[in-house]
């Protein structure tokens, strides 16, 4: 697959709506630099008689009810805000070149919300308590659909489904809009939201900590986890070519290419198992792609705390890297887990990049393995390369390199 | 039933089932436009008002004709559509 | 705006496999036979009750069929797009080596949901029943994208694309792009939808269905019928085809993609997001609408969206100047498995050199200017089809395909 890592893209532009609020690249900066958690006892939804309890929420104050938003579901409203701050801040807010703009939404569960929200409708009154205004939001493109309208971005839209690594994946094939010439800016978009009948759901399936096994808490790499704790969000990032955002001045905060792109056969819904992981799967493809491993200052990991997932993550990178490796660190423990999550990764890769500022996994006592290295205080200075990585249940694998922004006379595009 | 009646349930209407927010439905008046030189109801919220009516004043439309959103241009005229529907008109 | 991709020509790529699961039965042979026949197979449905909703026929896929599709444990969807790809990957001859680093990309809107539907009653009604909940992770369209993936053991790059009405015919035009880019050379593309409540409800709930089956183009069409199905394509680079004599059905010669940024469920008058998607996806075939003999609409039925197509197609072609019937008048229309439906029409419609029909046209719309091939399949010589795809939400794709021996 050694084409995959030839096009690569620059992120001019961050937004994301968060427990944390509605920012760009300084929001996310902050979240680095304060390091501290957005789980919680969640209040937006009673959890009494689950096991679990926990999770990041997006608080309401931050998706106020607007008029031109009378009829965006929350997850639609989140990916609005999310893509619309990215806008602004690649400096393409109210500009012409919205119109050829594409854009790539991924997501693991949609907008269930409102499906569970229409059937109820049915169930209650029969075909008059269905609701034809709410119909088009139980589509998954529901959210790109809304922010098109909104934005008035009128290129190529698509929407991925994908457990684990949505987010990754909705950046890696806007690389590949742009590398196709289909749209010369695209904004990719992780999204997903925390709601009571999902939450409900995942804790009857044991999915969520603590799977009856110690304390709830999110502690990914730690012998502790049991188990990921759930969040939501929406992050976007707008993506164009180097010699585009250069030729109209946009601020060029990280390059962006993908790595690794593929799958290990697994049934849907589970990790796939050690054997079948081919152990020189992320060395080959840094080969392919000209990248020394020593080049890799830093890692972030899709860690959601599942203690198969994360010796399958750490697995995966000793391999590549061997002993010590990168610095390894995550999101997660401030964020919560979903399946977009990956842009809010490659957003903070970005940040780390300009910054050096990295999460700090402060609540890593007993780390699974003594032969890597985990981020726990401050990675200074900004390393030159970030690896982004993921791994889903069902079997998706992904690696994006977020770097730092090249000299123009040297740069191949 | 009069047809302030119809005038009061159908402003409600609007918040419940269009989101059109509860201040701006009781302050519209009977000839206010509705639609996008108005309100900015479109297709879909005339679609969503016609099931909320059908099922508040218990009667069926036939939105077939081809003039069907004319009657969604006011309250005016869409509270005598709901009163035609009822028999309550001539 | 989206620039001309300087593509080598041993990148073109070609169709080597081809599977279907229709209302019609199993397999491509089912499929052509019905739709050359113009046999409309609208009916009333039976798969969950129907009462109180004003429309209640559709495309159903027969129990009898359904039978025969594999693991009954596993999703309706599942088992459809199993079957379709197991057909696609048949035809095609691809060995475990080329499964191993081929890509996938199935589209779909609607996934396992006609499972977790049945869970989600059980459960308002308190007849909670714990083996539903396996529903619930198959309920997503990746799910069915992953099955198909464990089971033929797929390795390369996965995705599972939600363009409503336009996911599969979108799912063909990103394979299309990642094979030419030289990312793979082997990609799986298609789509599936089954029949579910939400979709059946809703669309009654729009009022955009027709009692009766659905009439595109007509001057008395009232609405949509819904159907379901899968369709796999196998899509390769015409250098790797070439290298292993494989069968070439047709050559994906240019997509174009583009959002109206209009309305949730309504076109524009004007068309032109469907307009740009045409022109896009004739540019990157490096053809002009002379080329382009005949045109498999997205043709739903509705007053609107035919209206709207019909201007698109008179924008980009003339009046006049291209063959057009629409697949949704004998099969309903399939959501995400449509656009790869139609797809598979469109090759077989050139292979066989016979276009299928648009059905139930008695009288068509005076202000539709293209000549639909009403009730009987029309023989004609042709080299190069188009197939649209018009989704909810704005989402166009077109698709270009070339005869073989076109593909010089």
């Amino acid at each position: 697959m050694a084409a995959l890592p030839a096009y690569r893209a620059v992120i001019t532009g961050i937004g994301c709506t968060s427990p944390f609020g509605v920012g760009g690249s300084a929001l996310v900066a902050s979240v680095l630099q304060a390091n501290t958690t957005a789980i919680r006892p969640l209040t937006g939804f009673a959890t009494d008689g689950l096991s679990s309890c926990l999770g990041a929420e997006i608080p309401a104050a931050c998706l106020p009810v607007t008029e031109e938003g009378r009829r965006w579901s929350r997850l639609s409203q989140m990916t609005v805000l999310a893509c619309r701050q990215a806008v602004v801040e690649a400096g393409l807010a109210g500009s012409d070149m919205l119109r050829h703009t594409g854009l790539v939404v991924g997501s693991e569960y949609g907008d269930l919300r409102s499906t569970e929200a229409f059937s109820l409708g049915f169930l209650r009154k029969g075909p008059l308590g269905l609701s034809p205004l709410l119909f088009p939001s139980t589509v998954m493109n529901t959210m790109a659909g809304t922010t098109s309208i909104a934005l008035g971005l009128k290129g190529p839209m698509l929407t991925l489904n994908q457990p684990g690594v949505a987010g990754e994946l909705a950046i890696m094939r806007a690389l590949m809009l742009l590398h196709a010439g289909r749209a010369p800016v695209v904004i990719a978009c992780g999204v997903d939201e925390l709601f009571p009948l999902l939450y409900e759901t995942l804790v009857q399936l044991q999915v969520p900590s603590p799977r009856e096994r110690g304390d709830e808490a999110c502690r990914p790499f730690d012998q502790r986890h049991n188990g990921p704790v759930l969040g939501e969000g929406a992050t976007a990032v707008v993506l164009e070519s180097p010699a585009h955002a250069r030729a109209r001045g946009a601020p060029i905060l990280a390059e962006v290419r993908s790595l690794y792109w593929g799958g290990i056969p697994t049934p849907p819904g589970r990790y796939p198992a050690l054997r079948h992981v081919p152990p020189q799967l992320l060395s080959q493809a840094l080969r392919e792609a000209g990248v020394c491993p020593e080049d890799i200052g830093l890692a972030y990991l899709a860690a959601c705390g599942d203690p198969q997932h994360d010796a399958l993550e750490l697995a995966c990178t000793a391999t590549a890297f061997g002993s010590p490796g990168p610095w390894l660190t995550s999101v997660t423990h401030l964020t919560g887990d979903y399946g977009s999550l990956g842009a809010f990764r490659v957003a903070a890769a970005t940040v780390t990049i300009g910054t050096g500022r990295a999460p700090v996994l402060d609540y890593l006592c007993q780390p699974m393995r003594a032969d890597v290295r985990f981020v726990v205080q401050p990675v200074a200075p900004p390393p030159p390369v970030v690896l982004v990585h993921g791994l889903a249940r069902g079997g998706m694998h992904t690696a994006l390199l977020v770097e730092r922004p090249r000299d123009p006379d040297n740069g191949v595009e | 039933m009069t047809q302030d009646e119809v005038v009061t349930n159908l402003k409600r209407l609007l918040s419940e089932r269009v989101r059109v927010p509860v201040a701006r439905a009781q302050a519209l008046e009977l000839d206010t436009p509705l639609l996008k030189d108005g309100l900015g109801l479109d297709s879909l919220d005339c679609v969503e008002l016609t099931l909320g009516m059908e099922d508040e004043f218990g009667v069926v439309f036939d939105d077939s004709e081809e003039d069907w959103m004319h009657h969604f241009s006011c309250l005016g005229t869409l509270s005598q559509l709901v009163l035609l529907a009822k028999g309550e008109l001539a | 705006m989206s620039q001309r991709y300087a593509r080598h020509d041993d990148r073109r790529v070609v169709v080597t496999g081809l599977g279907v699961v229709s209302p019609y039965g199993r397999g491509c042979a089912a499929y052509w036979h019905g739709l050359s026949q113009g046999h409309c197979i609208l009916q009333p449905l039976t798969l969950f009750p129907t009462e109180g909703f004003r429309s209640a026929i559709g495309g159903q896929v027969s129990a009898s069929i359904t039978r025969t599709l594999g693991k009954a444990h596993r999703s309706r969807a599942t088992r459809f797009l199993l079957a379709a790809a197991e057909e696609a990957v048949s035809h095609a001859g691809l060995g475990a080596a080329e499964l191993a680093a081929a890509a996938v990309s199935i589209g779909g809107a609607g996934g396992g949901m006609l499972e977790a539907e049945a869970w989600y009653w059980a459960r308002y009604y308190q007849q909670q029943d714990k083996r539903l909940l396996v529903a619930l992770p198959a309920m997503t369209p990746a799910s069915q994208t992953a099955a198909l993936a464990c089971q033929l053991h797929l390795g390369g790059p996965r995705e599972s694309p939600i363009l409503a009405c336009s996911s599969s015919a979108a799912a063909i035009a990103t394979m299309a792009d990642l094979i030419e880019t030289g990312v793979v050379e082997v990609g799986l593309a298609g789509g599936v939808d089954t029949l579910t409540r939400l979709c059946f409800m809703g669309f009654n709930a729009l009022k955009l269905l027709d009692t009766q089956p659905c009439r595109p183009f007509a001057r008395d069409r009232r609405g949509m019928s819904l159907g379901e199905g899968a369709a796999v394509l196998v899509l390769e680079s015409w250098r790797h085809a070439a290298a292993r004599g494989a069968p070439i059905h047709a050559c994906v010669a240019g997509c174009g993609i583009s959002s109206d940024a209009f309305h949730p469920t309504a076109p524009p008058t004007d068309a032109e997001g469907a307009v740009r998607a045409m022109r896009e996806a004739l540019a990157r075939a490096q053809l002009t609408p002379a080329d382009v003999a005949y045109v498999n609409a997205h043709g739903t039925g509705t007053v609107q969206n035919d209206g709207a197509e019909a201007v698109a197609l008179e924008a980009v072609f003339g009046a006049g100047k291209v063959l057009v019937s629409a697949t949704k008048s004998l099969i309903g229309h399939t959501m995400g498995a449509a656009g790869a439906l139609e797809a598979v029409a469109t090759i077989l419609a050139l292979e066989a050199e016979l276009l299928p029909p648009t059905a139930n046209l008695h009288e068509p719309d005076p202000t539709v200017l293209f000549d639909c091939i009403p009730h009987r399949a029309r023989p004609c010589s042709l080299h190069c089809a188009m197939s649209n795809s018009f989704g909810f939400g704005g989402q166009n794709v077109s698709l270009i395909m070339l005869h073989p021996d076109a593909v010089g």
